[in-house]
């Protein structure tokens, strides 16, 4: 009796395993193209980030293939350069709100991966911290501690950008992933980045 | 030119919705990037401690903050040089601007936080290319007060961090500063060992080379190519070689002699290069390294007449930095003397140069056929003293002259009869 109850209770849940989740939850990474402040093309950058999205398809009368999700994003990034006497360390902590627009595929991989190209768009803000350290070696040399001050500004911008986003088998709790490139605003410059994401939908 | 101010249109997209509407109609005046002084954050010495700090600068001479461009420098990055044979071909300043530049490079983006009306750098290279625009600024407006033209080195090319390679040399050249006659220009090297303040934040640095760019301005008459060259060593071979080696010695240590009038620093060069500041300090007086003579000269020469080419060339290039240092001693001395200051042998240095006319270094340079008169200690003093109205000035130049370099005041021209002596570097 107990496992006929059991099997027939897992029977029973198809229908809410295979509702679209609404919420993902990713890490993200990404090298951003930054333009550099000796003129060259580009200086590259890493960052790691999260993601959290809600999917607006339940909200709007949306044909099947269309997909459309709201999300936060955030990227942080720190880099420290200079001598021994002088250091400078840049901190970039960019918040965003991509809106993201896209169309399932027909085609699968494997049979079970969805694959949706997407465009997507949001405004977003920088919060960039600069610490400066100073330590002149006659000051070392006179017994004079090192200076150390910092400063900081918020700067608000944009982000728009495309990319491939994929989900796994529906199930209750689905794998999903993206590719993109964005050209986002990170404080004193925008910059153009290479993404991933990797998480959970439910 | 409006000047590029991108930390205030930022500003400008922060005001309410409101507001912005009604300012759209005005939005240039809005919006226009402010003309005027800027407050930075820049590197500077701080002269009560002693060190290097981070303080708030007025810089006062810039069309476009971003590119750091103004009156005082136009900084120019990811260049690329190369020194080599195509040189000797050239002809015209165009010909030599395209022998010598692989890659001319193009506008810095220097980039910054703003925090209570304050520019902050972001990073370290927007530190340093803020700092060596402040550090250029800071020097031209020493020379002006001096009496350099404005018209000089005004908004003068300067490359940071180019790749520069040169002939005979193994990998592109790190860790220096320079004047560039070729291009007229100021090159920032890129750092490679250097772990103290970068070369480009200090000021002493910066205006040594700005001294040589006065330099070439002045004496050289501004040549990219100077001709003395061809007529003092016609195929490479040189008629009296005390002339070369004098333009040497003195290109240094006038220039040692400007970084010390612009700043005030003694120690200059050891913030950045402690064991090459060792070898050039003014103070305390030390015999060895402050006083020299026209016989040491002539004897260094002749021992050196032996060595290979290279050998010899090796010897000389660190060598005039010291006897430079001889020299930069004795103005500085005069500098320190009664009823007479830096400023004003700074003053008489630069009008040595060539706003004299007939005895000034340009004119005795100019009319040198063999380098055998340049070559001479005596006739670089007669310039420089001849120089100045100021009698006490004259005064302490003669004595310093006379008394470091053990020159008779009877090479002087009667200028220095009266010069008194402190026999300091007497046997």
């Amino acid at each position: 009796m107990i496992r006929s109850t059991l099997a027939a209770a897992l029977l029973a849940a198809p229908a809410a395993a295979t509702a679209a989740p609404l919420v993902s939850v990713e890490a993200a990474s990404a090298l951003f193209l930054r333009d550099d402040p000796q003129g060259s093309l580009y200086e590259a950058e890493f960052a790691w980030g999260a993601r959290a999205t809600l999917a607006l398809e339940p909200l709007f009368p949306l044909p099947e293939p269309l997909r459309l999700d709201a999300g936060l994003l955030w990227y942080g990034a720190s880099r420290v350069d200079g001598t021994d006497a002088v250091q400078v360390r840049r901190g970039l902590n960019t918040f965003a709100m991509p809106l993201r627009g896209g169309w399932e595929l027909a085609w699968r991989p494997f049979d079970t991966l969805r694959l949706a190209p997407y465009v997507t768009a949001g405004p977003a803000a920088t919060r960039t911290g600069v610490e400066y350290r100073v330590s002149d070696p006659e000051g070392l040399r006179l017994g004079l501690p090192p200076q150390v001050q910092d400063a900081a500004d918020w700067k608000a911008g944009a982000l728009y950008g495309a990319g491939l986003s994929v989900r796994g088998p529906a199930a209750a709790l689905e794998l999903v992933g993206r590719l993109e490139i964005l050209r986002l605003h990170r404080g004193p410059s925008t910059d153009l980045s290479l993404g991933a994401g990797f998480g959970l939908a439910f | 030119m409006l000047p590029k101010f991108r930390p205030s249109v930022l500003r400008c997209f922060s005001v309410g919705r409101k507001a912005f509407a009604l300012l759209l109609s005005s939005l240039l005046v809005a919006c226009a990037p402010e003309a005027g002084p800027v407050e930075m954050a820049v590197l500077e010495w701080d002269p009560q401690k002693g060190v290097f700090e981070l303080t708030t600068a007025t810089i006062h001479t810039l069309d476009d903050v971003t590119a750091l461009r103004g009156e005082a420098a136009t900084l120019i990055g990811d260049a690329e040089i190369v020194i080599g044979p195509r040189v000797k071909l050239a002809r015209t300043a165009r010909e030599l601007r395209e022998a010598v530049l692989d890659d001319e490079g193009g506008a810095v983006e220097a980039q910054f936080v703003e925090q209570d009306g304050v520019l902050y750098p972001s990073d370290f290279h927007s530190l340093n290319l803020a700092t060596t625009y402040y550090n250029f600024e800071r020097a031209r407006a020493y020379a002006l007060a001096r009496g350099m033209p404005p018209e000089l080195l005004r908004g003068v090319p300067v490359y940071y961090f180019p790749e520069v390679r040169m002939q005979g040399i193994r990998g592109p050249l790190a860790d220096n500063a320079g004047w560039f006659a070729l291009l007229q220009s100021f090159l920032l090297f890129p750092i490679d060992e250097v772990r103290e303040i970068p070369l480009a934040m200090n000021l002493g640095v910066i205006a040594h080379e700005y001294g040589h760019g006065l330099f070439n301005a002045l004496v050289h008459r501004g040549s990219a190519l100077p001709d003395y060259q061809a007529r003092w060593c016609p195929d490479g071979i040189c008629r009296d070689v005390r002339g070369v080696r004098m333009l040497g010695i003195v290109e240094e240590g006038f220039a040692d002699a400007w970084a010390i009038g612009a700043t005030g620093n003694l120690r200059f060069i050891h913030h950045s290069l402690p064991s090459e500041g060792d070898k050039r300090d003014l103070e305390p007086f030390d015999a060895t390294r402050h006083c020299y003579t026209q016989a040491a000269l002539e004897q260094e020469i002749r021992d050196t007449s032996r060595f290979s080419s290279t050998d010899r060339e090796n010897y000389w290039g660190p060598r005039q930095y010291q006897i430079g240092t001889v020299i930069a001693g004795a103005l500085y001395r005069a500098g320190k003397s009664p009823e007479t200051d830096m400023d004003r042998v700074m003053e008489a240095l630069l009008a040595s140069y060539g706003a004299r006319g007939e005895g000034s270094l340009a004119e005795v340079l100019a009319s040198d056929a063999t380098g055998s008169t340049f070559g001479t200690f005596a006739s670089i003093a007669r310039a420089v003293i001849g120089a100045t109205d100021h009698a006490p000035t004259r005064r302490a130049l003669c004595a310093a002259w006379m008394d470091r370099l053990a020159i008779p005041a009877s090479e002087l021209g009667g200028m220095c009869d009266d010069a008194p002596s402190n026999g300091e570097c007497l046997p």
